[in-house]
C-alpha cells in the first residue's frame, strides 16, 4: 500500500467513525445522561451503625431498593460502598425531603404491652424517668390534632409518656403487608395484615391481654411502636383473630402513606445514619450545565483561533482534528453500551482535554518546524516530526492516565467523573491529534501549494531556507 | 520570536531558587498563621444554596439564619442571584426548620443541600492523601525507569515545589479547598510533569554532544530548543481553563483556579527548578565538572600535596 492509500484509508475510517458517532449522539438532549449536579436530584450516603455483616448490608440494600421503587423514582442508583455504607442516588427526584426521610428509616415495628400504673406515675411526676425498672421502657407518643399536625406548647411538641414492657409482644416480622384505609370519620389509617404465624400469635397475645384485663378489672392497652415512637395505643378488650390490625389516630394522609410504604418494604436489619447528602435543585443543575457548556464552547473557540493564528494551515488541520475529537469524545460518553454520566467535574475534565488534545499537535508541529528549519523538505519534516513527537506525547499521556486512574480508584463519586472524562479524552485525543492529522497532512504534503513554509506560520531567513 | 529572549538560564539558577524559595516561604508563613480554608468536604458541615423570590441582601439573610440558631453561619452570594449558607452538619429536621424560617421571610424558590458528616469528611481526606502519595510514587518509578535516577530526584523536587507553591497560594488567597480542587491539582501535577519530561528528553538527547565542563550550556540550549513548545502548550491549556474561571459556575471556578495554579507552577518548575537542579548535580560528575571548579580542585590537591610534603 502506498502512503497515499494508507492516508486515504485512515481518513475513510475517520469518516465512518464520525458518521457512527453522530448516529450515537443524535439527538443529544435525549442521549446524554446527566449527573445529579446537572439535572437536579438527591444523593445520600448511609452508614450502618455498629458491627454489621455483609448479609445484613445486602438485605438493607434490598429494602432500600424496594422503598425507592415504591416511591416511583426512575433510574435510581443504589450501591453498597465499603463494608458498611450504602449510597443512594435519585436523579430528578421531586420531593427530596420525603425521600431522605423514607430511605433511611429503620421502620422497626413493635407491639408492646403498656404498663398503665407506671405510665400514670411518670405522667404525674411521682416516678422519675431514671427510676423505671430495667424490664420496662419509657416511650413517648407525640400528640396531634385531628389534621395530623403536631400539637405544640411553648414551641415544644407535646409528648405523652408511656411505659411499656421491654420485650415486645410481636414485631414487624409478623406482617405480610400493609395498606391505606379510612375509618368511619373518613380519616386515613394504616391497615396491617399478618402472615399465618403472625395472625396466630397476634390472636394469642390479644387473648392474653383481654383475659388479664378481665382479671384485674383494668382494660389493657397495647402500644404500636414504630422506630421507638408510639404511633397509637389502643385498648384490647377481646381476642383479635382474623389476622388484621390497624393504626388509627390523628395522622395526615402523607404520614399514613409513608408508614404504609415502610411497613410494606419491611424493617431495615441495621440502623442507618446519613453521613453525606447532596441535594441539587433542578434550576441550579440547569444553570450549572449552561455555564459549563458556555465556558467549554468559549475555551474551545479560543484554542482553535489561536492554533490557526499561530500555525496557519497546520492550525486548520489541527482545528479539524479538534472538531473530530469533540464528536468522538461525545459519542464515547453517550455510547449505548456503557454510557457515562456527565457531571460538573466531568465537564471540567472534558474542557481540560481540549487543551491536552491541542498540545499533542503543538508538540508535533514544533518538531516539524524545527526539521524544516534544519533544511528538510516539508514532506520529510512531516514524517520525522510525527515519529519524534509521538514518543513525547505517549510519555506525557501515560503519566496523565496513571494519575487519573489513581484518582478514579480512590476519589468520591463526583471527582471520579473528572478522572473518567480525562482518561477517555486523553485516549481519544491521541488518536485524533496524531493519527488523523497525520493522514490529513500526509495527503496535503503532496500538493505543490503546501510546499511553502509560510503556510505553517514559519518565517525562514534567507540563509536558513537555502 | 521567543528565541530572541534567549538568556543564560542556568547561569542565573540561584536567582530562580531564591524566587521559588521566597514564594514558598511566604506561603508557608501564611499556612502556619492563617491555615487553609478547608471546605465541608473535609471537615464536615452543611451547605445550603438557595434562591428567594423576594429581594434581600447578605446581611438580612445572615440575620434570619442567626436568629434560627446559627449565628456563626457564613452567608455568601453566588452566581444566579443565589445565596450560599455554610453551617455545621445539620440533621434532617434542622435543615427543614432552617428552610422554613428563610421561607417565612424571603419566599424560598429553590433549595440545594450539601451535607457532609464529620466521619465522611475524614474518609474523603484520607482517600485523597492516599491518592497523592500513590500517584507520586508511581510517577517517580516511571521517570526513574525512563531516565536516570538523578532526573527522577530532580523531578520529585520539582513536584514537591509545585505542591508547596500550590498549598501556599491557596493559603494566601484564602480560597476554599474542596475534593475537586485536590483532584485537579493532582492531575495537573502529573500533566505538568510532562513539561519536565520533555526538557529532560532533550537534555538526554543533547548530553553526548556536551563538551567537557559545558553541561550547563548544553542544558541551556536544550531548554531554549523546547521553550516555544513549553510556552505554547501551557498557554493552550490555560486558555480553556481561563474560560472556565470566567464563565463557569462555582464548582467549575474551583476546578479552574486549581488548574491555573497547578499549570503555572508546573511549567515554571520544569524549567527553573528541575533543570537547574539536574545541572547542579551533574556538574559534580567528573566528566561534566566545569573548568573553574576543576582547576580549583586541582589547585587544592597540589596545595595539599605540598603541605603534606612540607610536613614530612
Amino acid at each position: 500500500m502506498t502512503d497515499r492509500q494508507k492516508h486515504l484509508l485512515v481518513l475513510g475510517i475517520m469518516v465512518v467513525l464520525l458518521a457512527a458517532s453522530v448516529f450515537i449522539i443524535y439527538p443529544p438532549a435525549k442521549k446524554t445522561k446527566l449527573g445529579l449536579d446537572l439535572q437536579g436530584g438527591l444523593e445520600v450516603v448511609l452508614q450502618a451503625q455498629g458491627n454489621v455483616t455483609s448479609d445484613q448490608m445486602d438485605q438493607a440494600e434490598l429494602v432500600i431498593r424496594n422503598r425507592v421503587d415504591k416511591l416511583g423514582i426512575s433510574e435510581p442508583a443504589i450501591s453498597t460502598q465499603g463494608n458498611n455504607e450504602i449510597s443512594v442516588a435519585l436523579p430528578g427526584v421531586k420531593n427530596a425531603d420525603q425521600a431522605t426521610a423514607l430511605i433511611g428509616k429503620t421502620a422497626l415495628l413493635q407491639f408492646m404491652r403498656v404498663d398503665q400504673d407506671l405510665s400514670g406515675q411518670v405522667a404525674s411526676g411521682t416516678l422519675a424517668p431514671g427510676k423505671i425498672p430495667a424490664d420496662k421502657l419509657l416511650l413517648f407518643q407525640t400528640e396531634k390534632d385531628k389534621d395530623g399536625n403536631v400539637v405544640t406548647k411553648n414551641g415544644q411538641p407535646v409528648k405523652i409518656p408511656m411505659v411499656v414492657d421491654k420485650t415486645p409482644l410481636l414485631t414487624g416480622d409478623a406482617l405480610s403487608g400493609a395498606s391505606l384505609g379510612y375509618d368511619q370519620y373518613n380519616r386515613p389509617k394504616v391497615n396491617m395484615n399478618f402472615n399465618d404465624a403472625g395472625a396466630k400469635k397476634f390472636a394469642d397475645v390479644t387473648e392474653q391481654l383481654a383475659t388479664q384485663g378481665a382479671i384485674t378489672g383494668q382494660v389493657q392497652q397495647m402500644a404500636i411502636v414504630l422506630d421507638g415512637d408510639v404511633q397509637s395505643a389502643p385498648t384490647v378488650k377481646n381476642k383479635i383473630s382474623g389476622g388484621q390490625a390497624e393504626i388509627t389516630g390523628n395522622m395526615s394522609l402523607q404520614e399514613v402513606k409513608d408508614t404504609v410504604l415502610v411497613l410494606q418494604t419491611g424493617a431495615l436489619p441495621v440502623t442507618l445514619k446519613t453521613i453525606n447528602k447532596q441535594e441539587v435543585s433542578a434550576t441550579l443543575g440547569a444553570d450549572s450545565l449552561r455555564q459549563g457548556l458556555i465556558a467549554g464552547a468559549i475555551g474551545m473557540a479560543v484554542v482553535m483561533i489561536f492554533l490557526v493564528f499561530y500555525y496557519r494551515l497546520l492550525g486548520v488541520v489541527a482545528d479539524l482534528a479538534l472538531m473530530i475529537y469533540g464528536v468522538l469524545f461525545y459519542a464515547a460518553l453517550t455510547n449505548p453500551w456503557h454510557p457515562a454520566t456527565l457531571t460538573l467535574p466531568g465537564i471540567a475534565g472534558m474542557i481540560l482535554t481540549v487543551g491536552v488534545a491541542a498540545d499533542a499537535n503543538v508538540v508535533i508541529f514544533e518538531r516539524i518546524k524545527e526539521e524544516v528549519r534544519k533544511g528538510k523538505t516539508i514532506r520529510s519534516a512531516v514524517n520525522s516530526g510525527y515519529s519524534k513527537g509521538f514518543k513525547t506525547i505517549l510519555d506525557a499521556n501515560v503519566v496523565t492516565i496513571i494519575t487519573a486512574l489513581i484518582i478514579f480508584s480512590l476519589a468520591t463519586a463526583g471527582v471520579k467523573g473528572f478522572a473518567l472524562t480525562l482518561i477517555i479524552g486523553v485516549v481519544i485525543s491521541m488518536f485524533t491529534a496524531v493519527v488523523a492529522t497525520r493522514a490529513m497532512l500526509g495527503l496535503l504534503a503532496n500538493l505543490r501549494l503546501f510546499n511553502s513554509p509560510a503556510l505553517m506560520g514559519l518565517k525562514l531567513k534567507k540563509a536558513e531556507a537555502s | 520570536m521567543i528565541e530572541k529572549l534567549r538568556i543564560d538560564l542556568m547561569g542565573k539558577k540561584y536567582w530562580w531558587f531564591a524566587f521559588s524559595g521566597l514564594i514558598i516561604v511566604v506561603g508557608m508563613i501564611s499556612l502556619a498563621t492563617r491555615g487553609l480554608n478547608l471546605s465541608i468536604d473535609f471537615k464536615g458541615g452543611s451547605r445550603l444554596t438557595t434562591r428567594f423570590s423576594q429581594n434581600t441582601d447578605v446581611g438580612r439573610v445572615r440575620g434570619v439564619v442567626g436568629s434560627a440558631g446559627y449565628p456563626d453561619a457564613v452567608v455568601q452570594t453566588v452566581s444566579g442571584g443565589r445565596y450560599q449558607v455554610t453551617l455545621p452538619a445539620l440533621q434532617e429536621n434542622q435543615q427543614q426548620a432552617l428552610v422554613k424560617a428563610l421561607d417565612a421571610r424571603f419566599h424560598v424558590t429553590e433549595t440545594s443541600w450539601d451535607v457532609v458528616g464529620p466521619t465522611f469528611g475524614r474518609q474523603v481526606a484520607d482517600a485523597m492523601l492516599k491518592a497523592v502519595f500513590l500517584a507520586w510514587a508511581i510517577i517517580i518509578i516511571y521517570v526513574s525507569f525512563r531516565f536516570e535516577f538523578k532526573s527522577a530526584v530532580a523531578t520529585l523536587v520539582a513536584l514537591i515545589h509545585d505542591l508547596l507553591v500550590t498549598v501556599g497560594v491557596y493559603s494566601i488567597v484564602g480560597r476554599e479547598v474542596t475534593t475537586a480542587t485536590v483532584a485537579a491539582v493532582l492531575t495537573i501535577l502529573g500533566y505538568s510533569l510532562y513539561d519536565t519530561i520533555i526538557v529532560f528528553d532533550r537534555i538526554r538527547e543533547n548530553a553526548p554532544k556536551a563538551r567537557r565542563g559545558a553541561y550547563a550550556d548544553m542544558v541551556n540550549n536544550s531548554i531554549w530548543e523546547v521553550m516555544t513548545r513549553s510556552i505554547i502548550t501551557s498557554l493552550l491549556t490555560l486558555m480553556p481553563v481561563i474560560a472556565l474561571l470566567v464563565f463557569g459556575g462555582q464548582t467549575l471556578k474551583d476546578f479552574a483556579f486549581a488548574l491555573l495554579v497547578g499549570i503555572s507552577s508546573g511549567a515554571y518548575s520544569s524549567i527553573f527548578v528541575a533543570a537547574p537542579l539536574l545541572t547542579l548535580w551533574k556538574e559534580r560528575e567528573k566528566r561534566y565538572r566545569p573548568p573553574v571548579a576543576r582547576a580549583k580542585k586541582a589547585q587544592a590537591k597540589t596545595k595539599a600535596k605540598v603541605k603534606a610534603a612540607k610536613a614530612r
